[in-house]
Protein backbone atom coordinates (compact mmCIF):
# COMPACT_ATOMS: atom_id res chain seq x y z
CA UNK A 1 0.00 0.00 0.00
CA UNK A 2 1.56 3.26 -1.07
CA UNK A 3 1.28 6.60 0.71
CA UNK A 4 -1.51 8.02 -1.46
CA UNK A 5 -3.72 4.97 -1.04
CA UNK A 6 -3.24 5.06 2.71
CA UNK A 7 -4.08 8.77 2.73
CA UNK A 8 -7.27 8.15 0.80
CA UNK A 9 -8.34 5.30 3.04
CA UNK A 10 -7.70 7.39 6.15
CA UNK A 11 -9.72 10.23 4.68
CA UNK A 12 -12.64 7.90 4.01
CA UNK A 13 -12.40 6.40 7.46
CA UNK A 14 -12.32 9.82 9.07
CA UNK A 15 -15.34 11.01 7.09
CA UNK A 16 -17.34 7.95 8.09
CA UNK A 17 -16.32 8.22 11.73
CA UNK A 18 -17.02 11.95 11.89
CA UNK A 19 -20.42 11.57 10.19
CA UNK A 20 -22.05 10.02 13.20
CA UNK A 21 -19.74 11.31 15.88
CA UNK A 22 -21.35 14.61 16.79
CA UNK A 23 -24.98 13.67 16.41
CA UNK A 24 -27.37 11.83 18.61
CA UNK A 25 -31.00 10.93 18.23
CA UNK A 26 -33.16 12.67 20.77
CA UNK A 27 -35.25 10.45 22.99
CA UNK A 28 -38.98 10.43 22.32
CA UNK A 29 -40.83 13.43 23.70
CA UNK A 30 -37.65 15.47 23.87
CA UNK A 31 -39.20 18.83 23.02
CA UNK A 32 -42.26 18.28 25.20
CA UNK A 33 -40.05 17.36 28.11
CA UNK A 34 -37.90 20.45 27.65
CA UNK A 35 -40.94 22.73 27.49
CA UNK A 36 -42.60 21.11 30.51
CA UNK A 37 -39.47 21.40 32.62
CA UNK A 38 -38.99 24.94 31.47
CA UNK A 39 -42.52 25.91 32.44
CA UNK A 40 -41.99 24.36 35.85
CA UNK A 41 -38.82 26.31 36.41
CA UNK A 42 -40.37 29.55 35.20
CA UNK A 43 -43.37 29.09 37.52
CA UNK A 44 -41.05 28.55 40.43
CA UNK A 45 -39.19 31.65 39.45
CA UNK A 46 -42.40 33.67 39.21
CA UNK A 47 -43.46 32.50 42.68
CA UNK A 48 -40.07 33.57 43.98
CA UNK A 49 -40.30 36.97 42.37
CA UNK A 50 -43.72 37.64 43.92
CA UNK A 51 -42.06 37.91 47.30
CA UNK A 52 -39.68 40.66 46.25
CA UNK A 53 -42.21 43.58 46.30
CA UNK A 54 -43.76 42.24 49.51
CA UNK A 55 -40.37 42.05 51.17
CA UNK A 56 -39.52 45.53 49.92
CA UNK A 57 -42.78 46.95 51.31
CA UNK A 58 -42.32 45.28 54.69
CA UNK A 59 -38.77 46.55 54.92
CA UNK A 60 -39.84 50.09 54.03
CA UNK A 61 -42.62 49.99 56.67
CA UNK A 62 -40.20 48.66 59.24
CA UNK A 63 -37.71 51.43 58.57
CA UNK A 64 -40.43 54.05 58.64
CA UNK A 65 -41.83 52.82 61.97
CA UNK A 66 -38.35 52.67 63.51
CA UNK A 67 -37.69 56.22 62.33
CA UNK A 68 -41.03 57.46 63.71
CA UNK A 69 -40.44 55.72 67.03
CA UNK A 70 -37.00 57.27 67.26
CA UNK A 71 -38.37 60.77 66.68
CA UNK A 72 -41.09 60.25 69.32
CA UNK A 73 -38.57 58.94 71.79
CA UNK A 74 -36.32 61.97 71.25
CA UNK A 75 -39.21 64.41 71.75
CA UNK A 76 -40.31 62.61 74.90
CA UNK A 77 -36.77 62.69 76.26
CA UNK A 78 -36.46 66.44 75.68
CA UNK A 79 -39.79 67.10 77.43
CA UNK A 80 -38.65 65.06 80.43
CA UNK A 81 -35.41 67.03 80.71
CA UNK A 82 -37.30 70.31 80.46
CA UNK A 83 -39.70 69.22 83.21
CA UNK A 84 -36.94 68.38 85.66
CA UNK A 85 -35.04 71.61 84.96
CA UNK A 86 -35.14 73.79 88.15
CA UNK A 87 -36.48 77.36 88.15
CA UNK A 88 -33.99 80.05 87.16
CA UNK A 89 -33.10 82.34 90.09
CA UNK A 90 -34.94 85.64 89.74
CA UNK A 91 -32.82 88.14 91.67
CA UNK A 92 -29.24 87.40 90.79
CA UNK A 93 -26.42 85.67 92.51
CA UNK A 94 -27.31 86.59 96.09
CA UNK A 95 -30.24 84.26 96.22
CA UNK A 96 -28.18 81.40 94.87
CA UNK A 97 -25.53 82.01 97.44
CA UNK A 98 -28.07 81.99 100.26
CA UNK A 99 -29.59 78.70 99.10
CA UNK A 100 -28.82 75.92 101.53
CA UNK A 101 -26.79 72.98 100.14
CA UNK A 102 -29.12 70.67 102.07
CA UNK A 103 -31.84 71.40 99.49
CA UNK A 104 -29.88 69.55 96.83
CA UNK A 105 -28.54 66.90 99.08
CA UNK A 106 -30.88 64.23 97.65
CA UNK A 107 -29.18 64.38 94.29
CA UNK A 108 -25.57 63.27 94.44
CA UNK A 109 -23.07 65.48 92.67
CA UNK A 110 -21.79 62.69 90.49
CA UNK A 111 -25.25 61.83 89.22
CA UNK A 112 -26.03 65.41 88.37
CA UNK A 113 -22.75 65.79 86.58
CA UNK A 114 -23.37 62.66 84.52
CA UNK A 115 -26.86 63.82 83.66
CA UNK A 116 -25.55 67.19 82.57
CA UNK A 117 -22.97 65.55 80.35
CA UNK A 118 -25.63 63.34 78.79
CA UNK A 119 -27.91 66.25 78.08
CA UNK A 120 -25.09 68.26 76.53
CA UNK A 121 -24.07 65.32 74.35
CA UNK A 122 -27.58 64.39 73.24
CA UNK A 123 -29.09 67.83 72.68
CA UNK A 124 -26.03 69.93 71.99
CA UNK A 125 -27.43 72.45 74.50
CA UNK A 126 -26.16 73.36 77.90
CA UNK A 127 -28.76 72.82 80.60
CA UNK A 128 -28.32 74.30 84.02
CA UNK A 129 -30.31 71.61 85.80
CA UNK A 130 -27.28 69.69 87.01
CA UNK A 131 -25.06 72.60 88.01
CA UNK A 132 -23.68 73.08 91.48
CA UNK A 133 -24.38 76.28 93.41
CA UNK A 134 -20.91 77.63 92.75
CA UNK A 135 -21.33 77.11 89.04
CA UNK A 136 -24.72 78.80 89.09
CA UNK A 137 -23.26 81.73 90.95
CA UNK A 138 -20.47 82.07 88.45
CA UNK A 139 -22.83 82.02 85.50
CA UNK A 140 -25.17 84.54 87.11
CA UNK A 141 -22.25 86.79 87.93
CA UNK A 142 -20.93 86.64 84.41
CA UNK A 143 -24.34 87.46 83.00
CA UNK A 144 -24.83 90.41 85.35
CA UNK A 145 -21.37 91.76 84.67
CA UNK A 146 -21.74 91.52 80.93
CA UNK A 147 -25.15 93.24 81.04
CA UNK A 148 -23.73 96.08 83.14
CA UNK A 149 -20.82 96.53 80.80
CA UNK A 150 -23.01 96.65 77.74
CA UNK A 151 -25.49 99.16 79.21
CA UNK A 152 -22.65 101.32 80.60
CA UNK A 153 -20.89 101.38 77.29
CA UNK A 154 -23.98 102.34 75.37
CA UNK A 155 -24.65 105.35 77.62
CA UNK A 156 -21.17 106.77 78.20
CA UNK A 157 -19.40 106.16 74.93
CA UNK A 158 -20.50 107.38 71.61
CA UNK A 159 -18.46 106.13 68.76
CA UNK A 160 -18.08 108.41 65.79
CA UNK A 161 -16.89 107.29 62.39
CA UNK A 162 -13.13 107.36 61.96
CA UNK A 163 -11.67 110.30 60.09
CA UNK A 164 -8.59 109.57 58.06
CA UNK A 165 -6.65 112.66 56.87
CA UNK A 166 -5.78 112.74 53.20
CA UNK A 167 -2.21 111.86 52.40
CA UNK A 168 -0.09 113.88 50.01
CA UNK A 169 2.55 111.97 48.13
CA UNK A 170 5.16 114.24 46.52
CA UNK A 171 6.48 113.39 43.09
CA UNK A 172 9.73 111.46 42.96
CA UNK A 173 12.74 113.19 41.48
CA UNK A 174 14.89 110.68 39.63
CA UNK A 175 18.23 112.19 38.56
CA UNK A 176 19.40 111.50 34.99
CA UNK A 177 22.36 109.20 34.75
CA UNK A 178 24.89 109.21 31.96
CA UNK A 179 27.19 106.25 31.34
CA UNK A 180 30.45 107.50 29.97
CA UNK A 181 32.78 104.54 30.23
CA UNK A 182 32.90 101.08 31.68
CA UNK A 183 35.68 98.69 32.53
CA UNK A 184 35.73 94.88 32.46
CA UNK A 185 38.30 93.07 34.54
CA UNK A 186 40.84 91.01 32.62
CA UNK A 187 40.12 92.70 29.29
CA UNK A 188 41.77 95.69 27.73
CA UNK A 189 39.30 97.44 25.53
CA UNK A 190 41.96 99.33 23.79
CA UNK A 191 43.05 96.48 21.49
CA UNK A 192 41.15 95.37 18.41
CA UNK A 193 40.91 91.74 19.58
CA UNK A 194 39.19 92.69 22.79
CA UNK A 195 36.79 94.95 20.96
CA UNK A 196 35.80 92.02 18.72
CA UNK A 197 35.34 89.80 21.73
CA UNK A 198 33.14 92.38 23.31
CA UNK B 1 -29.93 24.08 6.63
CA UNK B 2 -29.40 27.81 6.41
CA UNK B 3 -29.27 30.10 9.45
CA UNK B 4 -32.75 30.86 10.70
CA UNK B 5 -33.09 34.43 11.91
CA UNK B 6 -35.34 35.16 14.83
CA UNK B 7 -37.83 36.98 12.62
CA UNK B 8 -38.59 33.77 10.78
CA UNK B 9 -38.83 31.81 14.01
CA UNK B 10 -41.50 34.10 15.37
CA UNK B 11 -44.38 35.18 13.25
CA UNK B 12 -45.53 38.23 15.16
CA UNK B 13 -42.28 39.47 16.61
CA UNK B 14 -43.15 38.24 20.09
CA UNK B 15 -41.14 35.20 20.92
CA UNK B 16 -42.88 31.90 20.94
CA UNK B 17 -40.57 29.79 22.98
CA UNK B 18 -42.26 26.55 22.17
CA UNK B 19 -41.58 27.19 18.51
CA UNK B 20 -38.04 28.01 19.42
CA UNK B 21 -37.58 24.70 21.19
CA UNK B 22 -39.11 22.76 18.31
CA UNK B 23 -37.04 24.65 15.74
CA UNK B 24 -33.63 24.50 17.39
CA UNK B 25 -33.87 21.95 20.20
CA UNK B 26 -32.28 19.07 18.35
CA UNK B 27 -29.50 21.20 16.97
CA UNK B 28 -28.69 22.44 20.46
CA UNK B 29 -28.83 18.85 21.71
CA UNK B 30 -26.29 17.75 19.08
CA UNK B 31 -23.96 20.64 19.90
CA UNK B 32 -24.06 19.71 23.57
CA UNK B 33 -23.69 16.01 22.82
CA UNK B 34 -20.65 16.57 20.62
CA UNK B 35 -18.84 17.89 23.68
CA UNK B 36 -20.20 15.91 26.61
CA UNK B 37 -20.74 12.61 24.73
CA UNK B 38 -23.63 11.68 26.98
CA UNK B 39 -27.27 12.06 26.00
CA UNK B 40 -28.56 12.74 29.53
CA UNK B 41 -26.00 15.47 30.15
CA UNK B 42 -26.69 16.88 26.70
CA UNK B 43 -30.40 17.09 27.47
CA UNK B 44 -29.68 18.87 30.75
CA UNK B 45 -27.58 21.36 28.83
CA UNK B 46 -30.41 21.95 26.35
CA UNK B 47 -32.68 22.64 29.30
CA UNK B 48 -30.22 25.10 30.76
CA UNK B 49 -29.64 26.75 27.42
CA UNK B 50 -33.31 27.48 26.84
CA UNK B 51 -33.80 28.58 30.41
CA UNK B 52 -30.97 31.08 30.03
CA UNK B 53 -32.49 32.23 26.76
CA UNK B 54 -35.86 32.82 28.39
CA UNK B 55 -34.29 34.71 31.23
CA UNK B 56 -32.67 37.06 28.74
CA UNK B 57 -36.15 37.71 27.37
CA UNK B 58 -35.45 40.40 24.80
CA UNK B 59 -34.28 38.34 21.84
CA UNK B 60 -35.39 40.59 19.02
CA UNK B 61 -31.85 41.80 18.48
CA UNK B 62 -30.43 38.31 18.01
CA UNK B 63 -29.72 37.90 14.31
CA UNK B 64 -28.82 34.22 14.08
CA UNK B 65 -30.79 32.46 16.73
CA UNK B 66 -29.47 29.00 15.86
CA UNK B 67 -25.83 30.01 16.19
CA UNK B 68 -26.59 32.02 19.31
CA UNK B 69 -28.26 29.07 21.00
CA UNK B 70 -25.47 26.81 19.82
CA UNK B 71 -22.92 29.13 21.38
CA UNK B 72 -24.70 29.06 24.75
CA UNK B 73 -24.96 25.28 24.65
CA UNK B 74 -21.33 24.99 23.60
CA UNK B 75 -20.13 27.10 26.53
CA UNK B 76 -22.32 25.23 29.01
CA UNK B 77 -21.10 21.89 27.67
CA UNK B 78 -17.46 22.92 27.90
CA UNK B 79 -18.00 24.12 31.46
CA UNK B 80 -19.60 20.83 32.36
CA UNK B 81 -16.78 18.81 30.81
CA UNK B 82 -14.16 20.94 32.58
CA UNK B 83 -15.92 20.63 35.92
CA UNK B 84 -16.07 16.85 35.48
CA UNK B 85 -12.61 16.59 33.96
CA UNK B 86 -11.42 14.38 36.83
CA UNK B 87 -14.08 11.80 36.08
CA UNK B 88 -13.51 9.28 33.36
CA UNK B 89 -15.88 9.96 30.50
CA UNK B 90 -18.09 6.96 30.00
CA UNK B 91 -19.65 6.13 26.69
CA UNK B 92 -23.10 4.71 27.14
CA UNK B 93 -24.08 1.84 24.92
CA UNK B 94 -27.35 3.48 23.94
CA UNK B 95 -25.44 6.63 23.07
CA UNK B 96 -23.26 4.65 20.74
CA UNK B 97 -26.29 3.12 19.12
CA UNK B 98 -27.83 6.53 18.63
CA UNK B 99 -24.70 7.79 16.90
CA UNK B 100 -25.15 5.24 14.17
CA UNK B 101 -26.22 6.73 10.89
CA UNK B 102 -28.97 4.19 10.33
CA UNK B 103 -30.76 1.92 12.76
CA UNK B 104 -31.50 -0.54 10.02
CA UNK B 105 -27.86 -1.36 9.41
CA UNK B 106 -26.78 -4.87 10.10
CA UNK B 107 -25.02 -5.88 13.30
CA UNK B 108 -21.61 -5.94 11.71
CA UNK B 109 -21.97 -2.38 10.49
CA UNK B 110 -23.09 -1.28 13.96
CA UNK B 111 -20.04 -2.83 15.54
CA UNK B 112 -17.74 -1.19 13.01
CA UNK B 113 -19.33 2.17 13.67
CA UNK B 114 -18.91 1.68 17.38
CA UNK B 115 -15.25 0.83 16.99
CA UNK B 116 -14.75 3.86 14.80
CA UNK B 117 -16.35 6.17 17.36
CA UNK B 118 -14.22 4.80 20.19
CA UNK B 119 -11.02 5.03 18.16
CA UNK B 120 -11.78 8.52 16.95
CA UNK B 121 -12.49 9.67 20.49
CA UNK B 122 -9.16 8.31 21.68
CA UNK B 123 -7.29 10.02 18.86
CA UNK B 124 -9.13 13.27 19.48
CA UNK B 125 -7.99 13.31 23.08
CA UNK B 126 -4.37 13.42 21.88
CA UNK B 127 -4.68 16.54 19.70
CA UNK B 128 -4.67 20.17 20.93
CA UNK B 129 -7.88 21.42 22.51
CA UNK B 130 -8.70 24.19 20.04
CA UNK B 131 -8.32 21.81 17.08
CA UNK B 132 -10.36 19.14 18.84
CA UNK B 133 -13.18 21.55 19.69
CA UNK B 134 -13.38 22.81 16.13
CA UNK B 135 -13.33 19.33 14.64
CA UNK B 136 -15.96 18.05 17.06
CA UNK B 137 -18.21 21.04 16.46
CA UNK B 138 -18.07 20.51 12.72
CA UNK B 139 -19.13 16.89 13.08
CA UNK B 140 -22.52 18.13 14.32
CA UNK B 141 -25.32 17.61 11.85
CA UNK B 142 -26.38 20.81 10.01
CA UNK B 143 -23.31 22.64 11.28
CA UNK B 144 -21.68 24.94 8.75
CA UNK B 145 -18.27 26.54 9.05
CA UNK B 146 -20.02 29.89 9.38
CA UNK B 147 -22.13 28.69 12.30
CA UNK B 148 -19.07 27.12 13.88
CA UNK B 149 -17.22 30.41 13.52
CA UNK B 150 -20.05 32.24 15.27
CA UNK B 151 -20.20 29.69 18.05
CA UNK B 152 -16.45 29.68 18.61
CA UNK B 153 -16.15 33.44 18.17
CA UNK B 154 -13.41 33.22 15.56
CA UNK B 155 -13.26 34.05 11.82
CA UNK B 156 -14.56 31.48 9.36
CA UNK B 157 -11.12 31.18 7.77
CA UNK B 158 -9.69 30.20 11.16
CA UNK B 159 -12.33 27.49 11.47
CA UNK B 160 -11.32 26.03 8.10
CA UNK B 161 -7.65 26.25 9.01
CA UNK B 162 -8.21 24.52 12.33
CA UNK B 163 -10.28 21.80 10.69
CA UNK B 164 -7.53 21.14 8.15
CA UNK B 165 -4.87 20.96 10.84
CA UNK B 166 -7.03 18.71 12.99
CA UNK B 167 -7.66 16.31 10.13
CA UNK B 168 -3.97 16.22 9.26
CA UNK B 169 -3.01 15.46 12.86
CA UNK B 170 -5.69 12.78 13.22
CA UNK B 171 -4.61 11.12 10.02
CA UNK B 172 -0.96 11.15 11.11
CA UNK B 173 -1.88 9.45 14.36
CA UNK B 174 -4.07 6.92 12.59
CA UNK B 175 -1.28 6.20 10.09
CA UNK B 176 1.10 5.59 12.98
CA UNK B 177 -1.42 3.14 14.45
CA UNK B 178 -1.76 1.34 11.12
CA UNK B 179 2.02 1.06 10.83
CA UNK B 180 2.21 -0.39 14.35
CA UNK B 181 -0.41 -3.01 13.44
CA UNK B 182 1.32 -3.91 10.14
CA UNK B 183 4.74 -4.31 11.76
CA UNK B 184 5.57 -7.99 12.37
Amino acid sequence: MNREELEKQLDDWLDQAAAGYGSTEARSGFEARIIANLNGRLKKRRWYYHWIPIAATVTALLFFSIYALRINFQDHGTAEIASIRPAVPKSGPEQSLNRSPAGNAAVPAAKSHAKRLRSVQSNGRFLSSGLSDQERYLIAFARAASEQNITGLSEDHKFEPLQIPELEIPEFDIPDFEIKSFEIEGLHASTLENEEKL
Amino acid sequence: MAEMPIASSCDTGTLDFEKLVFAHGRFVLNVAYSVVRNSQDAEDIVQETFFKTFRVGNLEKVEHMRAWLGRIAWRLALNRVRSHSGNQKKIQSDDLLRTMPSRESDAEELLIQRERAILLERVLLSIPGDLRETFVLLTVEEMTSRSAAEILGIPESSVRDRLLRARTLIKEKLAALVEEINEP
